[in-house]
């Protein structure tokens, strides 16, 4: 399964990049588990309170993901 | 009105349109990057009361994406000049200078006499305070910011969709996020993002198009990338100020007589209370009236549906009042014990 992520504001400054691909080996595989793989892959986006999207909608429960599905990373900016 | 020509033309805004924008009152808090921008562009289109909050002064570093600034006012209010500035590009707009930071403090006097706020601040614990003012004051909150090349625009707490803080909930571990002194900004982005929030007061005063309510727009100027994610209302949140819980209901409202009953509504607001021994004192007053009396005088708070007074309550204990309530459910819950009781 291959999901796309993509990263926002200071989580693009850790990651040093826009987006990138993953690769899931699992048949069901749920928002948190990627979550997990990208604070484990970022540890320093653990202090970050960002919101996560799934095809352009924010959620607040955990749900399974789906081949193809896009995923964005979003913290609040402060610039002004 | 020959001023407005050009735009009183469009069919979507006309005579009426303009009369509208004419009765506005919108205050902006932050006058840097994002705020220079929606003071013009408010101001230009001919809203009538602009308010503008900012304790800072002008820097040389500012100029570069704050226009209305120049050198010799480097070392000056950044509302004083603005306030200049723009009252000579158009007098009609009365333009109400507060050269101080938006705090608890002084958040809800500031606030009461405004339909929407305008968020340009730079620093994430204001945001969360203008949510909640906006919040209890029941107005929305045109939010822009911005982190290098990218912006983010919102419009949260309008016709009562998701805040804030259902978008980023409050978290006591926050990284401190960089603002433009940190990480840098190119003197544009501010100024797409300023204008596009000036664009969404005015489709809310004059109520056409579509408002970015529930819905959360990125923009990306390096590569042109815009996009809008959809955002739901956090029905759980509690959306109110961490205060004590000092809310009196209905029934014990009217048998207590020997408070002090202030009504704190401004004083277009309706229904009138028909009770003997209530003040009608609003917010930007209750300071001044309250400067004679004994900080243990039990004091109940009255306004619309109980925010308002429930922000209050927490005002004056900070204060130092000792013995402050507030009607939890508003003149509306009065209302219908009124009706029940005939």
């Amino acid at each position: 399964m291959e999901i796309t992520v993509k990263y926002f504001g200071i989580i693009a400054d850790i990651t040093q990049k826009k987006e990138e691909l993953f690769f899931m080996d699992n048949e069901s595989n749920f928002l948190k588990n990627i979550q997990l793989k990208l604070e484990i892959k970022y540890p320093k986006i653990l202090v970050i309170n960002y919101s996560i999207a799934v095809n352009k909608k924010f959620l607040q429960n955990d749900i399974l993901l789906k081949n193809g599905d896009i995923i964005a990373l979003l913290p609040p900016f402060a610039g002004g | 009105m020959k001023r407005y020509e050009r735009q009183i033309i469009l069919p979507e805004i006309g005579i009426s349109g303009q009369q509208k924008l004419a009765e506005a009152r919108v205050l902006i808090i932050g006058i840097g990057g994002l705020g220079c921008p929606v003071l013009q562009n408010l101001a230009a289109a001919g809203i009538g009361k602009i308010g503008i909050v900012d304790g800072d002064v002008v820097e040389e570093t500012n100029l570069h994406r704050q226009f209305l600034y120049n050198l010799d006012d480097c070392g000056r209010n950044k509302v004083d000049v603005a306030a200049e500035v723009v009252s000579k590009q158009n007098p009609d707009v009365e333009i109400i200078p507060y050269s101080e930071y938006f705090n608890r403090e002084n958040c809800l006097n500031i606030t009461s006499d405004y339909q929407i706020i305008v968020d340009c601040t730079d620093t994430i614990p204001t945001r969360y305070l203008i949510n909640d003012v906006a919040v209890a004051n029941g107005i929305p909150m045109v939010y822009a910011s911005i982190h290098k090349f990218e912006g983010q625009l919102s419009v949260f707490n309008y016709n009562n969709g998701p805040t804030y803080r259902c978008l980023f909930p409050e978290n006591e571990q926050l990284e401190k996020i960089p603002n433009c002194n940190d990480s840098g900004v190119l003197g544009v982005l501010p100024s797409v993002l300023g204008t596009m929030q000036a664009n969404e007061v005015l489709k809310i005063i004059l109520g056409i198009g579509e408002v970015l309510n529930g819905k959360f727009m990125l923009y990306n100027s390096l590569n042109n990338n815009f996009q809008t994610i959809e955002i739901q209302k956090d029905k759980k949140l509690n959306n109110n100020f961490n205060i004590e819980k000092n809310g009196i209901s209905e029934a014990d409202f009217f048998i207590d007589d020997n408070s002090l009953l202030i009504d704190i509504r401004e004083a277009y607001e309706e229904p009138k209370l028909d009770l003997e021994n209530i003040k009608n004192v609003p917010l930007s007053e209750l300071d001044n009236f309250l400067k004679d009396v004994d900080i243990n005088q039990k004091i109940i708070l009255i306004c619309q549906h109980g925010n308002r007074s429930e922000l209050a309550s927490d005002y004056l204990i900070r204060k130092g009042f000792a013995n402050v309530f507030h009607l939890q459910n508003g003149v509306e819950s009065l209302q219908r014990v009124n009706n029940d009781n005939r």
